[in-house]
């Protein structure tokens, strides 16, 4: 079947460095979390899955496919990004912010075709943004922004997802329709890649974790064994509890 | 609502090729010496019976006009691409050190005494000055995708041709080449020829050609750097367009007309509200609207009652300043 796999992928910041042999697989269909404490590499994981980092060593593949191989218009049919606290410089109005997830497809001179059109409609149908799509992006609230965003990167098509942190700022109601959202996604075929803070969600919501610490993977497989207290304890130093619903709840610092 | 979007870009177009129709043809009619309005327009097509009447109008008065034209294009479009590039609403040509190190050539021209023996030297080394500036700012800042690092060089070299436009002015070898120096930065489109016009043309041509040509990376570039790179923008690419593009047309500009500010700044702010803040849509309507003004702005010193002819850079810095603010304050408020 054809996944997302990274084989023993090693970045550096300047001189730091920053992961350190990671090696992981995301597969269609499921929901992949990242979590780990600050600065254990989750960022810098995404990015350099988009190829916006250079690998210091490792490869990743989709499929059969190096991505390190393909032009940058090729990787974004595959791989689509959605990076933290997504700043849009510009008032534009929300279709034309949708409408830039198609630009991997654009040829040079050519208008947008049927097919992008296509694209954008349902993109802002799964969000449940028709309704705002010829809207300002600076006169919506932070929930319906954070649905524009992921319009955006639903209506690149791409095999791939890659999402950092798309629940913070946002309240339950917002989480929940985002959830929601790449949960459709996921059953539609798609490999998700998420980054999430709030290890309740994470662990509640997502088939499978990787637990990273210092830049390397410190537990993967199903989100319920690896966000375990005795692994988060490892991980993040503080002391959890496991509440009668599956969530975490943080007791102490150790 | 698919179609609206263009229809409103097809009626600024009309709206802004009126208006350019209208300045252009009355930069023709207006000037310092008043010319009946037939005999003018005969004069223009060559077919009036008046010689000196057609000396005016076609040495003088329309080599002035489409210098104005191709000057605001430049600086109108310059000011939209940096902005869009840099993310950045007080962006201009000043930016990136191109004006300043334009007017430190044409300095040096005047300082050492070359603008007395030829002609062309001024605009020569102003161009050279622009080059100049082009070759150091590449060089300094080719390593690094962020554009922060641009910006920083840009206002060193800002900075830098600024410092020595000054030294040389304090040196100057006498009071006439300073005050050369102090009236040609001020910015003019006074006693301007053919020779000039076609100086300045291939440049800024080539820079409009470069500038426009970028204008869907600049697009994409509104979800920033990272992103836009993930969307298949080559970053060096766009910048290396929009850098040099900006750079031989602001150059060229400044090489004929002395620095004539606020247009590239105020001009893009303009026009945006009109193309619902789309950079890409933002470049040829503020050519337009850049030469637009100018055109404008060069018509009104014209008829200002001052003993001499104000300088136009003086011009739309004095009109341009307040109009600026009240800009600032009016969108902060509508966006907030």
């Amino acid at each position: 079947m054809t996944s997302l796999r990274l084989e023993n992928v090693s970045v550096s910041l300047g001189q730091d460095p920053v992961l350190n042999t990671v090696s992981l697989e995301a597969k269609p269909g499921e929901l992949t979390v990242i979590c780990g404490p600050n600065g254990a590499g989750k960022s810098t994981l995404l990015r350099a899955i988009t190829g916006i980092l250079p690998l210091r060593a490792g490869a990743i593949y989709w499929g059969d496919t190096k991505l390190s191989d393909l032009a940058t218009h090729e990787t974004g049919k595959h791989v689509a990004y959605l990076p933290q606290g997504q700043v849009i410089h510009w008032p534009l109005n929300v279709e034309s912010i949708v409408r830039l997830g198609r630009r991997s497809y654009l040829q040079p001179f050519a208008k947008q075709t049927a097919e992008d059109e296509a694209a954008v409609d349902t993109a802002l149908e799964k969000t449940g943004m028709t309704a705002f799509r010829s809207r300002p992006i600076s006169q919506l609230s932070g929930g319906e922004c954070a649905r524009a965003l992921l319009a955006r990167l639903l209506a690149s098509d791409a095999s791939v997802y890659l999402i950092d942190e798309p629940l913070a700022a946002l309240d339950p109601y917002y989480q929940m329709s985002v959830l929601e959202v790449l949960k459709q996604c996921a059953t539609e075929g798609k490999c998700v890649v998420t980054v999430v803070h709030d290890l309740s969600i994470a662990r509640r919501y997502f088939d499978t974790a990787y637990l990273l610490k210092d830049g390397q993977v410190l537990q993967h497989g199903p989100a319920e064994s690896v966000l375990s207290p005795d692994a988060i304890k490892q991980a993040y130093d503080i002391d959890v509890e496991i509440t009668n619903r599956g969530g975490i709840e943080t007791v102490a610092r150790t | 609502m698919r179609n609206s979007s263009a229809d409103g870009g097809l009626l600024l177009y009309i709206i802004l090729l009126t208006l350019l129709v209208l300045v252009s043809v009355s930069a023709l009619l207006i000037g310092f010496t008043p010319l009946p309005v037939g005999d003018t327009l005969a004069a223009l097509f060559g077919i009036g019976d008046d010689e000196k009447i057609q000396l005016i109008v076609q040495e003088i008065r329309l080599p002035r006009t489409l210098m104005g034209l191709l000057v605001g294009a430049s600086l109108g479009m310059a000011g939209a691409a940096l902005q869009g590039l840099l993310r950045n609403p007080l962006a201009d040509p000043g930016v990136i050190g191109i004006s300043s190190s334009a007017g430190l050539g044409a300095v040096i021209a005047i300082y050492y005494g070359y603008a007395a023996s030829f002609y062309l030297a001024v605009p020569s080394f102003a161009m050279a000055g622009a080059l100049a500036a082009i070759v150091l700012l590449y060089v300094l800042s080719r390593r690094d995708t962020s554009v922060l690092t641009l910006i920083l060089v840009g206002v060193g070299i800002n900075a830098l041709s600024g410092a020595l436009i000054s030294l040389s002015m304090s040196l100057a070898p006498n009071p006439f080449s300073l005050a050369d120096m102090v009236l040609w930065l001020l910015g003019s489109l006074a006693n301007r020829s053919y020779t000039d016009v076609s100086l300045a043309l291939p440049f800024i041509l080539i820079g409009v050609v470069l500038m426009a040509s970028s204008d869907r990376s600049l697009r994409a570039l509104s979800l920033g750097e990272d992103v836009a790179a993930t969307l298949g923008v080559n970053l060096m690419r766009t910048r290396l367009l929009i850098v040099l593009g900006s750079a031989l047309a602001v150059g060229a500009s400044v090489a004929v007309s002395g620095t004539i500010g606020f247009i590239g700044l105020v001009t893009p702010h303009l026009i945006r509200p009109f193309v619902k803040y789309d950079p890409a849509r933002l470049l040829i309507p503020s050519a337009l609207a850049g030469a637009v003004l100018i055109t404008f702005a060069d018509i009104m010193v014209r008829l200002l009652p001052t003993d001499r002819e104000m300088k136009l850079g003086v011009l739309t810095a004095l009109v341009g300043t307040p109009f600026f603010l009240y800009l600032v304050i009016k969108t902060r408020r509508n966006t907030r």
